[in-house]
C-alpha cells in the first residue's frame, strides 16, 4: 500500500519534486529559475532543498558557466520513487 | 490519529544534543493524517506544477521562431496572391530565411532553465514531422511533368500544395496542444478547417487567405506563447 511520504508532503517541497518529476530523467532544472518559478526566496529553497538532498530525493550540482556559480538540480531514482508513491497514496486517499 | 500532545525532540545543533520541546501536529514516524479535500488539493497542485513546468520547457525559444515562420507564411502566401508570376525558388529563399532564423534564435534561447538530459525533444519532433511531410511531398507529387502538362492534369496545384504545407505543422500543433495547452488544439483545428474552407470555397483568394489565416495564427500563437508560458 502506497504511502504518505512526510518529507514531501509539505507544500514548498511537493511543489519542487513536481517541477523536478515534469523533467525527463536525468534533466536538470537551474536553482534560481525554481525559485522564481514557484516564488520562493534563495534562503526558503535553499533549505528545502537540503531537507530533499539529505533525503536522498534530489541531487544537487554546482558548476561554473562563464565564470559564474550555477546550481543545478535533478531527481534521483528514490526520489522518483517515493513520489510516485506519494502520488498513489494521495490518490488512494481522494477514493476513501 | 495523530498526538497533539507536545513532543520531546532531540537536536544536534553542531555539538552535543540539546533537548527542546516543541508543539507537533503529528508523530515523527508516522505520516501525516490528510483529509480527502486535501489530498485532492495536493494532486491538483502536483498537475498545476507539472503542466506550468512542461510548458515552460516547450516554450524554449520556440515564441520568436513561431512568429518568425508567421511572417514568412504572410510574405510567401502573400506574394503568390498578388505577384503570382513570381518564380517558385521564392519560397525556396524564405524557407532558407525561416531555417537560418531558427537556428539563430534557438540559439539565443540558451538560457533556457532545463538543462535537457536528451536534448532539445521538442525542437527535432518538428523537424522528424517536417520530414515526414517533405518525403511524401517528394514521393507524391506529380515531379516528372513541366509546368504546362501539370497545369492540365493537375489543376491547382499551387493551391492543392499550400494547404498541405499548412495543415502539417497543424496537425503537430494540435497533437501539441493534447500535452501542453488547449489553445492549440483549437488553433491547430481553427487553421486547418479554415484552409480547407478557403481551399474548396475561397479559390480566387485563396493565397490571401492563407497569408492572413495561416500566417497570422502562426504570429498569434507565438505571442501567446511569450505572454502566457512563464
Amino acid at each position: 500500500m502506497a504511502e504518505i511520504d512526510r518529507i514531501i508532503h509539505a507544500p514548498a517541497r511537493l511543489r519542487i519534486m513536481s517541477t523536478l518529476m515534469a523533467l525527463a530523467p536525468q534533466s536538470q532544472v537551474d536553482f534560481r529559475a525554481l525559485g522564481k518559478a514557484l516564488d520562493l526566496t534563495d534562503g526558503n529553497l535553499g533549505a528545502h532543498l537540503q531537507t530533499l538532498e539529505e533525503a536522498g530525493y534530489i541531487k544537487v550540482e554546482k558548476s561554473f558557466v562563464d565564470r559564474k556559480p550555477r546550481t543545478h538540480l535533478s531527481v534521483t531514482s528514490k526520489g522518483r520513487a517515493r513520489f510516485e508513491d506519494h502520488v498513489a497514496a494521495l490518490r488512494e486517499i481522494c477514493r476513501v | 490519529m495523530a498526538s497533539h500532545q507536545p513532543k520531546k525532540i532531540k537536536i544536534a545543533v553542531d555539538g552535543p544534543a540539546i533537548l527542546c520541546i516543541t508543539e507537533c501536529s503529528m508523530e515523527q514516524d508516522q505520516a501525516p493524517a490528510i483529509t480527502p479535500e486535501e489530498a485532492r488539493a495536493s494532486l491538483a497542485e502536483i498537475d498545476r506544477i507539472v503542466l506550468l513546468t512542461r510548458q515552460t520547457i516547450a516554450r524554449g525559444g520556440s515564441a520568436p521562431i513561431v512568429i518568425l515562420w508567421g511572417v514568412i507564411w504572410m510574405i510567401g502566401y502573400g506574394d503568390m496572391q498578388f505577384f503570382p508570376q513570381t518564380p517558385h525558388w521564392f519560397w525556396a529563399i524564405l524557407d532558407v530565411v525561416g531555417i537560418a532564423g531558427s537556428f539563430r534564435l534557438g540559439r539565443w534561447s540558451r538560457e533556457s532553465p532545463v538543462k535537457h538530459a536528451h536534448g532539445g525533444r521538442i525542437g527535432i519532433s518538428w523537424l522528424i514531422l517536417f520530414a515526414f511531410g517533405a518525403i511524401w511531398f517528394i514521393l507524391l507529387g506529380p515531379w516528372s511533368l513541366n509546368a504546362p502538362q501539370q497545369a492540365k492534369y493537375i489543376p491547382d496545384l499551387d493551391r492543392k500544395i499550400a494547404a498541405y504545407w499548412a495543415t502539417v505543422p497543424m496537425f503537430a500543433y494540435v497533437l501539441m496542444g493534447l500535452w501542453l495547452d488547449r489553445f492549440f488544439v483549437w488553433l491547430g483545428a481553427f487553421v486547418t478547417i479554415a484552409t480547407l474552407v478557403g481551399y474548396f470555397y475561397i479559390t480566387g483568394y485563396f493565397f490571401l487567405w492563407m497569408a492572413v489565416i495561416g500566417g497570422g495564427s502562426l504570429v498569434v500563437s507565438g505571442v501567446f506563447i511569450r505572454k502566457n508560458w512563464k
